[in-house]
């Protein structure tokens, strides 16, 4: 089991997750204080954006342990990525955005080190 | 009922839910607890603490306890050998003493843990059940028979079903709430995290349910073996789950086969899996055959793989579990789901987490229930200054299932520190300290139902786990300062230590915060009171 | 929500779709898994392994049923022409002793 590899599919998870709760009036709405209104192309760029990352999580999960438990692992991936996202709107939602971004650089260098090291 | 299929489903959650949820808060709590039951049993045995020490390969832990059993089980028909494994340090082995007859008249089974370097016996622990009774209470309940405690839980794990699909179905905004908790509103804050603890892990929510039962289909379910095998359920299981023949001893004796060639056989046909068990059959007898049993690692499925060898020439006899059909994998990838002996540390972890929002699911469940049924009788029962009997009992028992069970699990844990080594029955008696616990605290909850009633519990719980690490550190050696300050003992000891800590802390707060809310309703009487936090009024029962 | 007197036809009917949920849904199931281990296209330890393992759905299906149901009666209906009829199949094939 590959800390680097696992770090990488939380970190898609969680940014996903994030993308796809922007492409949603409420949420985006809480994030950006109501300053601005989520306009339909922004959804859809959203939730494009979050469903690549969910997959690219997928991938991530199935390579590391084969598609059987890699499902399982996956699951479990996304739950544990979710769970702080609930907590950030819920009490932080000015920063979830800084934060998504955040991790999906995160995310890119961890998949990075994931792949050269082998 | 004509008010639409959704509300249909709604009551039917709210039914299927509630009339069992105290049950099945048990139930989870227990099974998450089973997740990391061998761990909970080494830190209930500090005795094994030491024995941490470099790992041993499988070919030498088989041969020392070998060593150890041709000394000590001379004339078993059978040997158990358990390897050692990432969870369990020590090599424990179990044989049938047929000189000896237990409470059941049958030959008693003697067992023993042994350091898997050298084969002598580990300074006896003490006595406890440790996460095996967590375990057992988990699907067989306590103080039954085995049978009726399966029977009560694959019920309520029925209803526990129901109650999924049901709540799935009237959950009107699954996709526009999924990130939604809107904290201190009061019912809508409980129905919000009722929604997300239950929608985040909703795959494992429906899988542990499902899988559950599975578990305990036969036992629920034996028609199909009624009627495909005339009723003849040895047949339907020999067949289904093919066991190693046992021969007949020839009564000639004869050493047993090394192990190290046949431990190097069967990892490579497992190509890399190691081997978990060992069951040797007439040892020391010309026929005498040695079964290896592969540890789950990878493979989800439960299916065991096994290679039978003769056990005198070593000779390899057949191999069970290589192929199996897709109905019987498809079994036993459910039930292999269920009980996650092939994930990794972290696999289990997320396991883990998902079971506890299981077990906030149940109490938010439960919780919200009251809170509503209280809110939607608020004027009756600021007329009358009582609550119906239906919902000061709802009230009584979601104290006693949630706060007095977490003050039984901090009880059995106190108990094993506390009960000195070596009385007779001790093991019993930490249980009993269980239900004692859990019975006084039940009963005082029925009595006065009420919010401070909810504070004295979850501090009690509180502190009964905050302070566990520092009972530790008064009562053994392996405590935080060297298992974690020092990197020294082992890692499972600290987790445990850190994660009753944790919770701990968690109840504590919770506590304080429910005397927070107290304390802000009764300095504030000229406020208009809001309806969304009925609890907060004085309570008249 | 009023707190109205409720009346005694709405308990039992009640009371009838639970019995016909929690009973009646678990003869339909007990049912369905021995006809179905007879007729499934495997092997017998296939079918009865398969028929078992999809017994819970049935059951699960026949509770919701019992509530979303009209009324009582068909409630009683939708679970019980179905148990009957495979237990019928089961009385001619002679599978009970």
């Amino acid at each position: 089991m590959n800390g680097l590899g696992f770090s990488t599919g939380l970190a898609l998870a969680f940014a996903g997750w994030t993308a796809l709760s922007l492409g949603m009036d409420r949420h985006y709405a809480d994030i950006h204080q109501r300053e601005k209104e989520l306009g339909p192309r922004m959804r859809r760029r959203y939730r494009l954006a979050g469903t690549l990352a969910l997959v690219a999580s997928f991938m991530v999960n199935a390579s590391l342990e084969g598609w059987g438990a890699g499902t399982v692992l996956y699951l479990g991936t996304l739950t544990a990525g979710a769970l702080p996202l609930v907590l950030m709107l819920t009490y932080a939602p000015g920063r979830a955005v800084l934060l998504a971004k955040g991790t999906v650089g995160m995310a890119m260098a961890l998949g990075l080190a994931w792949w050269l090291t082998g | 009922m004509k008010e639409g299929f959704r509300q249909s489903m709604a009551w039917l959650h709210t039914w299927s839910g509630l009339l069992t949820c105290w049950v099945l808060f048990l139930v989870f709590v227990s099974g998450t607890a089973s997740y990391f039951r061998d761990e909970i049993t080494l830190w209930m045995q500090p005795e094994l603490h030491a024995a941490a020490g470099t790992p041993v390969s499988a070919a030498r832990a088989a041969e020392t306890a070998i060593g150890f059993l041709e000394k000590e089980a001379v004339g078993a028909p059978r040997w158990f050998i358990y390897l050692p494994n990432p969870r369990n340090v020590e090599t424990t082995v179990r044989w049938i003493n047929p000189a000896k007859k237990n409470a059941n008249g049958r030959p008693a089974i003697e067992h023993a843990e042994l350091d898997p370097a050298t084969g002598e016996r580990l300074a006896a622990p003490r006595q406890t059940r440790g996460g095996d009774f967590l375990y057992r209470l988990h699907y067989e309940l306590h103080y039954m028979s085995r049978t009726t405690g399966r029977w009560i839980i694959a019920f309520c794990s029925m209803f526990m079903l129901v109650a999924i699909i049901s709540g799935i179905v009237t959950h009107k905004r699954i996709f526009k709430d999924f990130f939604t908790f809107r904290p201190k509103k009061g019912q809508r804050s409980w129905m919000d995290a009722h929604n997300a603890v239950a929608v985040l892990a909703l795959p494992y929510h429906l899988m542990i349910t499902y899988t559950g039962l599975v578990t305990l289909m036969f036992i629920v379910m034996p028609f199909g073996m009624q009627s495909a095998y005339q009723g003849n359920q040895k047949a339907f299981f020999a067949e289904a789950f093919p066991q190693p023949a046992i021969s007949k001893p020839a009564r000639l004796s004869a050493p047993i086969t090394p192990m190290a060639p046949l431990v190097a056989q069967a990892e490579k046909h497992w190509d890399g899996g190691h081997v978990g068990r060992i069951y040797i059959d007439n040892p020391g007898d010309a026929k005498a055959s040695v079964n290896l049993i592969r540890l789950p690692r990878k493979q989800v499925s439960y299916v065991r793989q096994s290679m039978q060898f003769d056990g005198s020439t070593g000779a390899l006899m057949g191999t069970i579990g290589d192929a199996s059909s897709a109905a019987v994998e498809a079994r036993g990838v459910m039930f292999g789901l269920h009980v996650a002996n092939f994930a990794n540390p972290l696999l289990r972890t997320l396991f883990f987490i998902s079971g506890l929002m299981g077990c906030v699911m149940v109490a938010t469940g439960a919780l919200l229930w009251a809170v509503k049924e209280r809110q939607a009788h608020a004027k009756k029962i600021a007329q009358t200054g009582r609550a119906g009997f239906g919902l000061r009992l709802v009230e009584g028992l979601n104290i006693a299932a949630i706060a007095g069970l977490l003050i039984a699990f901090g009880s059995y844990f106190w108990a094993n520190r506390l009960l000195p080594v070596g009385i007779e029955g001790r093991a019993a008696l930490e249980i009993r300290s269980f239900f004692v616990a859990w019975s006084v605290a039940a009963v005082l909850a029925l009595m006065r139902p009420r919010r401070g009633m909810w504070q004295c519990q979850l501090t009690a719980s509180g502190l009964l786990f905050a302070l566990l690490p520092i009972l530790n550190a008064l009562t053994t050696h392996t405590h935080l300062g060297v298992t974690l300050l020092r990197s020294e003992g082992p890692w499972a000891v600290a987790g445990f230590d850190l994660f009753s800590l944790g919770l701990g802390l968690a109840l504590l707060y919770a506590a304080r915060k429910l005397a927070h809310r107290r304390l802000a309703v009764r300095t504030s009487p000229g406020k208009k009171q809001s309806t969304h936090e009925p609890t907060t009024l004085h309570q008249t029962t | 929500m009023a707190l109205k007197p409720v009346p005694l036809s709405y308990r039992l009917g009640i009371a009838s779709r639970a019995i016909a949920a929690i009973v009646g849904g678990y003869a339909l199931a007990a049912a369905c898994t021995a006809a179905l281990a007879l007729t499934l296209p495997m092997k017998p330890v296939d079918a009865v392994m398969t028929a078992t393992l999809l017994s819970f759905v049935i059951y699960t299906c026949a509770a919701m049923w019992a509530f979303a149901a009209r009324n009582a009666l068909h409630a009683w209906l939708g679970i019980g022409l179905p148990a009957l009829l495979c237990a019928t199949g089961l009385l001619i094939v002679g599978a009970w002793s």
